[in-house]
């Protein structure tokens, strides 16, 4: 047999060995997570406020940027009552899979620093029984954990490169709010 | 053999799920800079690590700053290019200061129709420009990936790229 | 005409490239392995902010549970507390025996309940970044975080950090990089 004919006989299973190679090399984990939908009911379980007033004072006077020409923003710390540049709140919850709060699956923790205008920006980890996920992203923070829209931006576990959105928002019922993640 | 072979070079691309680029220029409205030295002093007398650790606490502070454990809050305006007329956006970065003037920066763009774009990294404070990691999105770019590369731009601006992968 | 075509070479070198090829193609899987020994430590103590914020913050928390202060007027029992923030930097080997530099790494963990933090991480390695995030324990040698992005050779990289203590007062980290697209 000439070698070209040797090859030639050889190609077909080479290329669908590699299609093949290819497909089953997506790492598991992705496919664990990729078009997920979760929805946990979160149950507020401790609050903390930190208030770092002295610091801000501190940061207009002694700061290296130069606060002449880029002052804080117009109303950045007055205005009505809420957190203010640099204030940090964190919020502990209880993952419930099921809306009356019988299925514990989890904890969750959102620990979030306030910029301008009652915006922080809040970091969530979610600790589950097969792995973690992380969230990052902005949330208008009034007087209340009211809801937020934020990007999944990865995870451990079962949840290994888990990146999509998470929508909380406020249920009625017993003080919960309703976590519905989306994996893409 | 050409089906087979095109199917082959499709199989070398998978995996590379929708890359786009976009470009916005942002202009910086307001600095809050958050000093921690009493938390820093506090700190260095009242913890909880051990020897070892203690032994690595930065040796005193002098200069300016930035220093480890100060914040510094940036509120931007985007605008869709380089003459600032269309508004695109806007968007906070939340800097937290470590060591050598670097800090690990949080950043948020708020898009239009409602999309955001998170993204985190080391900036160098010493440099003008950075790049750093997009690292999530939502509504239209949910789920993306990429990275944001910075850089100065006319009129006290900053031309962002973004590489988004998904 | 040749029947192979202009494609034929293409097609054969597809078939014959590993799966897991160099950099500028698309990876399955890999592992990067580095030991990091801590070059600084910074504790940020927030008892005044912690104090401050029991009395006055905008979400009526309830005072009592936030901060419990003994007999002296200081805080009750060890830190990490509530907002208190550590900041380590390290350097990077790529060997067990410390002798080959392979980058630095940052760590920024801030505190919340329990003596757990938040942890957001940096490697900032030979071929580019890569950004972990997640929860860690006071104390805890061994810990996971995921990762949730990296620059350059590590662009759109996902997967995890496996951290695990290691001779000579190292840490070991296993970075399990699922997806990158270069």
């Amino acid at each position: 047999m000439s070698v070209a004919a040797g090859i030639r006989r050889r190609l077909p299973a080479a290329l669908a060995a590699a299609a093949t190679a290819a497909t089953l090399a997506a790492p598991l984990a992705q496919a664990r997570t990729q078009g997920r939908s979760l929805v946990f009911y979160a149950k507020p379980t401790r609050a903390q406020f930190i208030n770092r007033a002295d610091d801000r004072a501190r940061g207009l006077k002694l700061n290296p940027f130069n606060a002449d020409v880029l002052p804080p923003p117009p109303k950045a710390n007055s205005g009505k009552k809420g957190g203010r540049a640099g204030d940090n709140a964190l919020f502990a919850f209880k993952l419930y899979s099921d809306s009356g709060l019988t299925r514990l699956v989890g904890t969750a923790i959102y620990s979030c620093t306030f910029n301008f205008a009652h915006e922080a920006i809040c970091e969530a980890d979610f600790e589950l029984t097969h792995g973690t996920m992380i969230a990052m992203g902005p949330a208008q923070l009034g007087s209340t954990f009211s809801g937020v829209v934020l990007p999944v931006t990865g995870g451990t576990g079962r949840y290994e490169g888990a990146h999509g959105q998470l929508t909380s928002t406020p249920s009625i019922f017993k003080n919960t709010q309703i976590i519905h993640i989306q994996l893409v | 053999m050409l089906g087979l072979a095109c199917a082959s070079a499709a199989v070398a691309r998978a995996g590379e799920t929708g890359h786009r680029t976009l470009t916005v220029y942002s202009v910086a409205t307001g600095l809050q800079y958050i000093n921690s030295a009493d938390d820093s002093v506090r700190g260095k007398v009242n913890n909880p690590l051990n020897s070892t650790e203690n032994r690595l606490a930065p040796k005193g502070s002098s200069g300016k700053g930035p220093f480890a454990g100060d914040i510094a809050l940036y509120a931007l305006t985007l605008y869709d290019d380089a003459t600032l007329k269309r508004r695109a956006g806007s968007a906070v970065y939340t800097c937290y200061f470590n060591y050598n003037r670097h800090a690990l920066c949080q950043a948020y763009y708020k898009l239009k129709a409602g999309s955001t774009l998170v993204a985190s990294g080391p900036i160098d404070f010493n440099k003008s420009g950075f790049t750093i990691v997009v690292t999530g999105g939502t509504t239209k770019y949910l789920g993306v990936r990429g990275e944001a590369k910075v850089a100065p731009a006319p009129r006290n601006a900053q031309k962002i790229e973004f590489e988004l992968i998904g | 005409m040749s029947i192979w075509g202009p494609f034929a070479l293409a097609a054969v070198l597809a078939a014959l490239l590993p799966a897991t090829a160099s950099s500028g193609a698309t990876r399955a899987s890999r592992t990067l392995r580095v030991y990091a020994v801590p070059a600084t430590v910074q504790f940020m103590n927030h008892a005044d902010d912690r104090l401050r914020g029991m009395a006055t913050n905008p979400f009526k928390f309830k005072a009592s549970e936030a901060v419990i202060l003994g007999d002296n007027g200081k805080e009750k029992g060890n830190g990490p507390f509530p907002g208190d923030d550590i900041l380590y930097s390290f350097k990077l080997f790529s060997d067990a025996k410390l002798s080959k530099p392979g980058g630095t790494a940052l760590f920024t963990c801030y505190y919340e309940f329990l003596k757990r933090a938040t942890c957001d991480s940096y490697f900032d390695l030979a071929k580019g970044l890569l950004l972990a995030s997640g929860q860690v324990r006071f104390g805890g040698s061994h810990f996971v975080l995921g990762i949730t992005g990296g620059t350059r050779a590590y662009l759109g990289a996902l997967g995890q950090v496996d951290s695990v203590p290691a001779a000579k007062n190292a840490q070991r980290f296993d970075l399990h990089v699922t997806s990158t697209s270069g």
